[in-house]
């Protein structure tokens, strides 16, 4: 809050702190106080009334775009598996019966992501194109989210071993690239990683360096990096972290530097995350950061609480950041106020959501954590490495462990 | 249909348009595609996403799919390239087939970077963008117009994820710590506050602090 009483800087970090955040404030004020324009008995419902989370809405707006996206796609011409995915994420969050799909409709997607499987192995972004890691890693998690065996046998797991064996970055130790001729980036890492360890095709020589080439791009402040050297991110800190819980090297890390670095990425007035050092607030961030502090979690054997019981992250600050100030009317989630709704933002709000409703005892007296006790907002459980719902993931891995 | 209704005045409208007085990308295109047979998307079939383009865009899509898949490495294919990353982009595989034309053809390197500096307004955070100039400068070992691209970026976006891993592959391939030390003061001039130029100075400085006397050069 310091940063509205000091007069407007000149650089442009405080410049566009201050104006984030005073629209952000002024937003959620404005909501708030409206309750005085309500007799005092009625004040409470009103309060519940604008801290409801709009499940249905935001599931009916991915369930659309999922039977229809019209030109909307394209941007995402090279992208179809993402538009599977952000938007079977949120169906699945929201888990609510009159948008889940029935059979026909996973027939129908299954048909997509078989046309966007490449013969060399992995997926593309299009049919008939060349594969890429992230289209891959958009069709692996929406074959999970299916649940459904015929998707599960969709992918081609020798093709994809040896189109994952050609990321490998031909000189540096560990490195994967992104698709051929491209960039070398941690997602590719962590990508490689999830596919061979799902699909049980992981080798110690496809695996080769890669923890240590991760552990390598945790900075000074403790986050991780794209690429050696550049600055410590919430995207990639999620993907190097996920990676090594996903590869049992999470030892390679600086924990409580680690740690540091993600508490000082919820931003104390507006509620909701940022990715990196003075930059402004994001709802995505919503799943990568607090997806970090799942993953630490769980690797300590679910210790990682407060003593009442929270996470280590001001939980309901968050979720009141995304109720009062992400949600479209019309259904779907963004950035932040001034942004459109998009299906990546409502997707990573809705996970980073369910996150945020986790405390330790959740399990064991059903304590879920909801502004206002809102007990109508709750989502489904989800895994943080894989960014789904617990029992799909669940699903695919005892499948794969039967076969082998 | 009544000619006088304003929907019989758009049908009337519509077939008075010769199809040849909008000249069609196949008749724009410098080069002969006659012997290509496009290749569609979903084999034409609607998907359950009902994907949809542009008339044009799709047309040019079917023969850069045809093309690709074929495999060929050619200058109708380099050209193809270009249009397709005009239209997206984000679309790798014109980028990737762009490389190797750009191999086996021995094509010129100096217009390529005209060529990214043509199509950067607006693609500031696009990863082929970066990754292809990248490839580039390591092939022509010329590093010199690289310190004003990245501030060209930079002026608008002083955060640029992009642009700063850039200058960090910059920096370790032609050995700049030194020179790009000088280089940073001016974005902490700029913006104190500005992560992105402290976490470069790091990594410009970590293998250069070595002595307690360093360490506290550094911290004055």
């Amino acid at each position: 809050m310091e940063v509205l009483k000091k007069p407007s800087q000149k650089n442009r970090t405080d410049n566009e702190q201050e104006r984030v955040q005073k629209t952000i404030i002024a937003i959620m004020t404005a909501k708030i106080n409206s309750c005085l324009f309500y007799p005092d008995s009625e004040r409470d419902e009103y309060l519940q009334k604008i801290s409801l989370l709009h499940k249905r809405l935001h599931a009916a707006y991915a369930y659309r775009a999922l039977h229809s996206i019209g030109r909307n796609v394209f941007y995402y011409d090279a992208a179809h598996p993402w538009l599977l995915y952000w938007n079977l994420l949120t169906v699945s969050v929201v888990n609510d019966p009159e948008y889940n799909l029935n059979a026909k409709d996973k027939q129908d997607l299954i048909y997509i992501l078989r046309k966007c499987q490449a013969e060399e192995g992995g997926f593309a972004g299009a049919p008939h194109m060349k594969p890429h890691l992230a289209p891959t890693y958009a069709a692996i998690l929406s074959i999970i989210s299916l649940e459904d065996v015929e998707a599960y046998n969709v992918v081609n797991r020798e093709a994809m071993y040896k189109y994952l064996m050609k990321m490998k970055h031909p000189t540096i130790r560990g490195g994967f690239i992104m698709h051929e001729k491209g960039e070398l980036d941690l997602r590719a890492c962590f990508i490689a990683v999830l596919a061979a360890k799902v699909f049980k095709i992981d080798t110690p020589e496809l695996f080769n360096g890669v923890a240590e080439y991760i552990a390598s791009c945790q900075t000074y402040e403790g986050g991780v990096s794209g690429i050696r050297g550049s600055e410590a991110h919430g995207g990639y800190a999620f993907c190097g972290i996920a990676a090594l819980s996903l590869l049992g090297r999470m030892d390679l890390l600086d924990i409580p530097r680690l740690l540091n670095w993600l508490t000082y990425r919820q931003m104390s007035a507006e509620g909701g995350f940022n990715g990196r050092t003075n930059k402004v607030v994001d709802a995505c961030y919503s799943f990568w950061q607090s997806g970090i502090f799942k993953i630490l979690n769980i690797e300590v054997g679910g210790t990682l609480y407060t003593e009442e019981g929270y996470q280590l992250f001001d939980q309901l600050k968050l979720q009141m950041y995304l109720l009062l100030c992400c949600q479209e009317d019309e259904g779907g989630l963004k950035d932040k106020p001034g942004k459109m709704a998009d299906y990546y933002h409502t997707g990573y709000s809705l996970s980073g959501f369910s996150i945020s409703q986790e405390t330790r005892d959740f399990k064991v007296n059903g304590q879920q954590l909801n502004y206002l006790n809102n007990q109508m907002n709750q989502l489904e459980e989800i895994d943080p490495v894989f960014n789904l719902p617990v029992k799909k993931v669940n699903a695919i891995k005892e499948y794969f462990q039967k076969l082998q | 249909v009544s000619t006088q209704s304003t929907w019989g005045k758009s049908i009337l409208f519509l077939f008075s348009q010769k199809m040849e007085d909008k000249p069609s990308f196949l008749q724009k295109f410098p080069f002969d595609l006659s012997d290509v047979t496009p290749l569609k998307q979903y084999e034409g079939t609607s998907t359950i996403m009902s994907f949809a383009y542009d008339p044009e865009y799709e047309t040019i899509l079917d023969y850069f799919r045809a093309l690709l898949v074929k495999g060929e490495v050619s200058a109708r294919v380099f050209e193809l390239s270009s249009i397709v990353i005009l239209r997206l982009c984000g679309n790798y595989n014109a980028w990737y087939i762009r490389k190797k034309c750009i191999e086996e053809l021995k094509l010129d390197l100096i217009s390529e970077l005209e060529f990214i500096e043509d199509i950067l307004p607006g693609n500031e955070k696009s990863y082929q963008l970066w990754e292809h100039r990248r490839y580039i400068i390591e092939k022509l070992g010329d590093y010199s117009k690289e310190f004003d691209f990245i501030a060209k970026v930079l002026t608008e976006d002083n955060k640029n994820y992009h642009a700063w891993s850039y200058r960090v592959w910059l920096v370790e391939a032609f050995n700049l710590r030194d020179e790009d030390l000088k280089r940073l003061e001016l974005y902490f001039e700029e913006d104190p506050k500005n992560n992105s130029a402290w976490n470069h100075r790091h990594f410009l400085r970590q293998n250069q602090i070595k002595t307690a006397e360093d360490l506290h050069d550094e911290l004055k």
